[in-house]
């Protein structure tokens, strides 16, 4: 590519000179964008690493990645979180032995160096026989993350010291994440039983999949047919039954620009009744407003916060975490969120519709991920090489519309359709801004 | 001679998916009949009760069989078009409990998988079966699939395990 630096090349690429919203297919392909995003993005703001729940104890651990480099957060004895570069300060292995374990020591397995859960190197094997004289431990603490904080129980990590508060870079999106994490006085947790996939496709593909409601009645149509069959041959009843209106367009919709990149989709349910959430209607009702109330359990919504997570609550609870690997190459990591303290019957309706739509290995996922994956393929045909998002332009209004009003939050726009594009004008300006 | 049975069951299970004989494969099953392939709660444990935990897939009764089978021979699922060709291989067959009313059968497998968006792939794991006598035929009321591979990587559907 004859270019001058990727940067330039990141803004070239959300054009709105012609008149519409463009985006260049270049921006799913092109490998120098993609190194400069995982410095600019991953490696330079806040990113999503783990709930709260998934590191309860003194020593709890969580290891991913940030952008390119291995990092874990790990619960220090007086309940605080560390977050640390994954490497030994030695000659630099991983020390984390899993996903998430346990170590109220973290000893490395190469040549036995310890650390405590703050990064302090507590032992250094054979000191003496190595500094005869003695060494000052201090030099070999751990790489400690500049910043780590959590919003109600979503705990964020950024490797770079200069960024704004988390509050403020979550910015309108604290309403909906609200949402998801009010919805037990006990709090949330993460039920047992992951699923990681690895996605042939680029980051941006996911993030835009996820809030995107165009697809969702070509795509998953199969999917309503295929509940609808197993229904009528008499299974599923009560709580267990799917919510499938959003998917043949019987209901409202609509999608938000909240700021920062974040966006939100969401589709009222056609049968809140079912929803597992419902058995808790006399609390919710007394705790909060109608309007969050009606928020909680009546819509359905995917929320999107830049530039790693979403959160989705409509046919279930999910956080579904995006960690790119290369240009074409995405791994996600999903997990069950569910309230503490829910009957077991609402848990295992709960599940059964994570298994259904979410997984992987369900009856819609999949269907999601090769079209993302045929995306990828067809962005590669360089000779035609925009895409326009500009559907539903016309719909769009600037800033709150009723709902969101009465919710107290203030997108930069609200349209009441969810086949519209214009969510994705947030992401991809928020994009271009901070790849400059 | 029953595990020359109980190994032709096996046998002809794995057969069926491979030819996409869906209905016929369905018909092994019983009415309330279980597939469950648990999730991977960690590197090395798996999830422990189908009921309250995410499961790769829990299909509890003849109805869930069906929806996904309806998806699969549909023509309309994305994932699926063109559908994997697969080949099972199903061994190391033993009896771990014969009660009689119901037979508990463990045996290894392996899947090659071709994918036509993703290529080859090969996948593999343990199945538990537990097989009830039903007017004199014997058919599968319970399959646990433990599938080795806890990063997905490509399509994993019913046939495909």
């Amino acid at each position: 590519m004859n270019i001058e630096s990727p940067e330039r090349l990141a803004t070239d690429m959300v054009d709105e000179s012609q008149g519409v919203f463009r985006v260049a297919r270049d921006a799913y392909t092109d490998p120098d964008v993609f190194e400069a995003e995982m410095a600019a993005i991953f490696e330079g703001g806040w990113i999503y690493v783990c709930h709260e729940s998934q590191i309860p104890n003194h020593g709890d651990y969580y290891a991913t990645q940030a952008g390119r480099q291995p990092i874990f957060l790990i619960r220090q004895a007086e309940g605080g979180i560390g977050g640390f570069i994954d490497a030994c300060s030695h000659r630099g292995a991983v020390l984390t032995r899993a996903r998430r374990g346990t170590m109220k020591t973290i000893m490395c397995r190469f040549h036995g160096w310890c650390y405590d859960t703050k990064g302090a190197c507590t032992l250094i094997k054979n000191e003496a026989g190595g500094w005869p004289g003695g060494v000052d431990r201090a030099r070999f603490s751990l790489q400690a993350i500049p910043k780590v904080e959590s919003y109600k129980g979503f705990v964020y990590a950024s490797l770079s010291a200069d960024v704004p508060s988390l509050g403020e870079a979550l910015g309108e999106s604290r309403a909906f994440i609200d949402l998801v994490a009010d919805q037990s006085p006990d709090g949330m947790e993460i039920v047992p039983g992951n699923q990681s996939y690895m996605i042939n496709g680029n980051w941006k593909l996911q993030a835009e999949n996820g809030v995107d409601g165009y697809h969702v009645s070509t795509v998953h149509r199969v999917f309503a047919r295929a509940v609808a069959k197993r229904e009528a041959m008499g299974d599923r009843g009560e709580m267990r039954k799917t919510e499938a209106a959003r998917i043949t367009g019987e209901v409202e919709t609509g999608v938000y620009d909240l700021g920062g990149g974040h966006m939100l989709l969401w589709a009222q349910r056609g049968n809140p009744e079912v929803a597992p959430l419902a058995e808790k209607l006399d609390w919710l009702n007394q705790t909060y407003s109608e309007s969050k109330v009606d928020w909680m359990l009546r819509k359905g919504r995917n929320l999107f916060l830049f530039p790693n997570v979403f959160l989705m609550d409509q046919s279930s609870t999910q956080i579904r975490v995006i960690i790119p690997h290369t240009v074409d190459r995405t791994e996600v990591r999903t997990y069950c969120i569910a309230p503490k303290g829910e009957s077991r019957k609402a848990r295992a309706a709960r599940l059964r519709k994570f298994e259904d739509f979410f997984m992987v290995t369900g009856m819609a996922t999949p269907d999601d991920m090769a079209a993302l994956e045929d995306v990828q393929r067809g962005s590669n045909g360089r000779l035609a090489p925009w895409n326009e998002m500009d559907r539903g332009v016309s719909k769009s209004i600037r800033g709150a519309d009723t709902a969101t009003a009465s919710l107290g939050a203030n997108p930069v726009t609200s349209n009441p359709d969810w086949d519209s594009e214009t969510l994705f004008h947030g992401f991809y300006r928020e994009w271009a801004r901070v790849m400059r | 001679m029953k595990i020359k049975i109980i190994q032709s069951l096996l046998y002809l299970e794995a057969d069926l998916l491979d030819r996409q004989r869906w209905a016929e494969w369905s018909a092994l099953y019983v009415e309330d009949c279980v597939i469950w392939v648990p999730a991977w709660d960690s590197e090395e444990v798996l999830v422990e009760d189908p009921e309250i935990s995410v499961n790769m897939m829990y299909l509890v009764g003849k109805p869930a069989l069906e929806a996904r089978l309806h998806r699969i021979a549909s023509d309309d699922a994305y994932a699926s078009l063109p559908l994997a060709r697969t080949s099972h291989a199903v061994t190391n067959i033993r009896v771990v409990e014969d009660r009689g009313a119901e037979i508990d059968v463990s045996s290894k497998f392996t899947v090659l998988s071709l994918e036509p968006r993703r290529g080859k792939s090969w996948r593999g794991g343990w199945y538990d079966h537990t097989l009830v006598e039903e007017a004199g035929t014997l058919r599968i009321k319970h399959k646990k699939i433990t599938l080795m591979e806890d990063v997905i990587d490509g399509t994993v559907d019913l046939y495909q395990i």
